[in-house]
């Protein structure tokens, strides 16, 4: 079990507190991050029982996990935190989007990032190049309208049903703290620029065919990275290339699709965006789930912001439709979310070919 | 009875062409003569909608759609709390309410009807402190953390200001901090200008032109002028810090009714101290006056000619560099109209009128006693501008309110034609000295916003007969 401190605020502290339950060889052992944060610190350290002195938790802790700088700050407290933890001979792990943004040369191989590839028995050089191969293992996507609609959320909440029911879960983390609850991330070709489109879906056929050869896993989630479309000129989300290798390289049986929060989610809108994406990606919809983060285009700034509801501000605004069928779901609304998950359980168990 | 689902549009034709507005598309279109004249015929009741073949024809194109709008809401009002809890954008200390200038035009001369006056109010730091720590609090998903400093005069409050500076820059470890201050400039020399630069203030200079205009209203309380002191100033800075105060310091002139626009353009187009690029003009709207006061027929002549120059530089005929910074937001304003009725977002069963800003989200002004206003420009001695205190935190159902001003005239927005294109804030409304605007004050601005929008989209279509089409869509300032 490694004792963990995370350095600096992010929202997904609040999934790491909420789902801590779910984390594997891993515990919290504090949050940190710059001092204007304090306020929001001390609360999710108070909801942990953990101390937010930084030299306490160092010393506490066996790794120093940095997470991504979502907000753009300055990076002087980054190198600070690291050389404290290197001083006091902690493990010091990155997520992977922090690599373009740090300069770590001079900490050579003292820093490591968060990526556990999945590896196979079935040799890449035993396969044709260009021929995709037959993926025998029942395959759920969670996908999303794009970044911080609760994707990772529902991924734990996945996997943690499977395998409550007794299956074996293979696990391709959208985000790369999926590692910390036993996932792996997905692979590295997947967002190297210089692979092309036709590559990445020849090379993630490949794996999930090794995967399926193995028989080491009953199940396969994948958390497919970005958003499903573009947000207009904001955000581009990679025109979707994700999603659309993934519906390409893998027969996907079900998915998740993750939406931002809708304050009066309406049934015929719904409707259209599951046609549409299984039409674009050949994925089915089997659940979606209405995340507690919103957003909001700045017109005059070409930016978009996103807004992360608290629960209680989710439960006055939120209207509930009762017309709407029961695999349209809240994050916050925890049971119902099990039961939608179950049913997706139940479909993949129906499905002849997944027998 | 009257039609509860009407077809809302506006048509109307300039020298070059025949246009109609439509609301529900938010979109101009080119009308072919005989159309044009079918339309009006129905605008003017003449012919019913169901009976013309244009409305017809274009309804298949999806423009023409029956009303839609039943309720009036602003798309803001839900994420006002979240913003409020985690995103505020700029926190403004009102560090004193004294000025040590008695300016004729002032916001807090008493010219105005229930306005405060200079009064010898300050804020303490106890209360600073406090107003900077909820900001810090309320600014969490923001990687910018700009902070103004305003008043009175606040370099009367050069001691607090200082101690501002240093807590916030004690406090902050990753965020960009951002100063600002507004002064008059007389007070900005030696040890506090020097402060000011270290800490890369955002510097804002009032400054009205020749000194013939800039003193005829900014004087001191015995009566004289302050322009050479402030230029003595300006001048001391350019010489000790050039390159600063070349990047951060800008010069705020009020365009008045009591100044004569002529000479003040002369001056700034002949002036070597201070760049064109500068300047930010702001011009003063009578409105609330105790004593009514109006622009010159020569104030019009020149923003006219200037106007046209505008005009001429948008279609190419002349160059842009002949753009005067006096109109320089109406070149702005016609870009933000182009690009909305280029937008294609159709009309929702709830709908809003553009503007207003969220209130105390993206300026959060403190008053010296710690109470919350949306900005400096509303009158603070109104409880209706109060959004909240350091004390109590934000008073969500007021700041609601202050968004939702279109809700005073609902039923009227339902069915205006001016809807999408009506920007209006609750402080353009003149409150005959009543607490709060109702219904009636509304609806004598929105007369005045519904010509603007017509002379808008009528001068929209002529630059576009001229060839427009705005180079970029960042704004010009």
């Amino acid at each position: 079990m490694k004792k963990t401190m995370v350095f600096p605020y992010h929202p997904d502290m609040e999934i790491l507190t909420d789902q801590a339950f779910g984390l594997k060889d891993a515990s919290i052992v504090g949050f940190a991050s710059y001092q204007e944060d304090e306020s929001i610190i001390r609360e999710l350290n108070e909801k942990l029982g953990n101390s937010s002195n930084l030299e306490e938790m160092i010393q506490q802790c066996d790794r120093v996990l940095f997470l991504e700088d979502y907000r753009g700050c300055r990076k002087e407290k980054y190198y600070e935190v690291l050389e404290k933890a290197i001083a006091a001979g902690k493990e010091i792990v990155l997520v992977p989007q922090l690599k373009k943004e740090l300069d770590l040369e001079p900490y050579g191989e003292r820093c490591v990032f968060l990526q556990k590839e999945l590896m196979t028995g079935v040799k890449p050089s035993s396969l044709k190049e260009k021929e995709k191969y037959p993926v025998e293992i029942p395959v759920v996507a969670v996908m999303g309208l794009g970044k911080h609609c609760n994707k990772f959320e529902n991924q734990i909440l996945m996997k943690k049903m499977f395998e409550e029911k007794g299956y074996r879960v293979a696990w391709f983390s959208s985000n790369p703290l999926g590692v910390l609850f036993g996932g792996n991330t997905l692979p590295e070709f997947l967002f190297e620029e210089s692979v092309s489109f036709e590559e990445k879906i020849f090379r993630l056929n490949h794996l999930m065919y090794g995967l399926s050869r193995d028989g080491a896993a009953d199940v396969c989630i994948i958390g497919v990275p970005e958003g499903v479309s573009e947000f207009e000129k904001y955000e581009y989300h990679h025109f979707a290339e994700y999603a659309l290798v993934i519906g390409n390289a893998v027969p996907v049986d079900s998915s998740v699709l993750c939406s931002y929060f809708l304050r009066q989610p309406i049934e015929s809108e719904i409707d259209n965006i599951i046609r549409h994406i299984y039409e674009k990606f050949g994925i089915p919809i089997d659940m979606v789930s209405i995340g507690n983060a919103g957003y909001q285009l700045l017109e005059e700034e070409l930016d978009v912001i996103y807004m992360f509801f608290k629960e209680k501000y989710i439960k006055e605004h939120y209207v509930k439709n009762e017309e709407l069928s029961n695999f349209v779901v809240g994050i916050w609304e925890k049971e119902k979310l099990q039961i939608a998950m179950e049913k997706i359980l139940e479909r993949l168990c129906s499905n002849a070919a997944t027998v | 009875m009257a039609d509860t689902n009407p077809i809302i549009f506006r048509t109307y034709q300039t020298y070059g062409g025949y246009y109609v507005y439509d609301r529900h598309t938010n979109s101009v279109i080119t009308l072919k003569p005989d159309e044009f004249q079918e339309l009006q015929a129905v605008e003017k009741g003449e012919m019913s909608p169901e009976q013309s073949d244009v409305i017809a024809r274009y309804q298949k194109e999806g423009l023409f759609v029956p009303n839609v709008v039943q309720g009036l809401i602003h798309p803001q009002t839900d994420i006002l709390e979240y913003r409020s809890e985690r995103r505020l954008g700029q926190l403004i200390l009102q560090v004193t309410q004294q000025c040590n200038l008695r300016c004729s035009y002032c916001t807090y001369s008493g010219i105005y009807e229930g306005n405060r006056t200079h009064s010898s109010n300050r804020m303490n730091f106890e209360t600073a402190k406090k107003a900077i720590d909820f900001f810090f609090d309320h600014n969490i998903d923001s990687a910018k953390v700009p902070v103004g400093f305003y008043g009175g005069e606040p370099l009367l409050e050069f001691d607090l200001i200082v101690q501002c500076v240093e807590y916030i820059e004690e406090k902050m470890e990753g965020k960009d901090i951002q100063f600002g201050l507004t002064t008059n400039g007389t007070l900005l020399q030696g040890e506090r200008a020097r402060f000011l630069v270290e800490h890369n203030f955002d510097i804002s200079i009032s400054l009205d032109g020749s000194q013939k205009e800039h003193d005829a209203c900014r004087k001191f309380p015995d009566g004289s002028g302050s322009f050479e002191l402030v230029i003595r100033h300006v001048e001391e800075m350019f010489e000790r810090y050039p390159k600063y105060t070349k990047e951060k310091v800008k010069f705020f002139t009020t365009v008045n009714p009591y100044m004569d626009l002529g000479c003040v353009l002369n001056y700034f187009d002949s002036s070597e101290l201070i760049d064109r690029s500068a300047l930010l003009y702001n011009t003063m709207v009578p409105v609330n006056l105790k004593d009514e006061a109006s622009y010159q027929e020569s104030y019009y002549l020149i923003r006219n000619y200037e106007y046209v120059r505008m005009l001429f530089a948008l279609v190419g005929k002349l160059e842009e560099t002949y753009i005067n910074r006096l109109v320089a937001s109406d070149a702005n304003q016609i870009a933000r109209l182009w690009k909305a009725v280029h937008s294609k977002r159709f009309l929702k069963p709830f709908a809003f009128q553009a503007g207003p800003c969220m209130p105390g989200i993206l300026r959060l002004f403190v008053r010296y006693d710690g109470g919350f206003y949306p900005c400096e420009r509303v009158n603070e001695n109104l409880e209706y501008y109060k959004i909240g205190c350091v004390e109590e935190g934000f008073y969500l159902d007021r700041m609601k309110n202050l968004l939702n001003i279109g809700k005073l005239t609902e039923e009227e927005c339902k069915i205006c034609w001016n809807l999408r294109c009506c920007v209006m804030c609750s402080s353009e409304i003149e409150l005959h000295g009543k607490e709060q605007p109702d219904k009636t004050d509304k609806l004598e601005v929105c007369k005045n916003h519904k010509k603007e929008t017509e002379f808008e989209l009528y001068q929209l279509c002529v630059l576009k007969e001229f060839g427009y089409h705005p180079k970029t869509e960042v704004l010009w300032i």
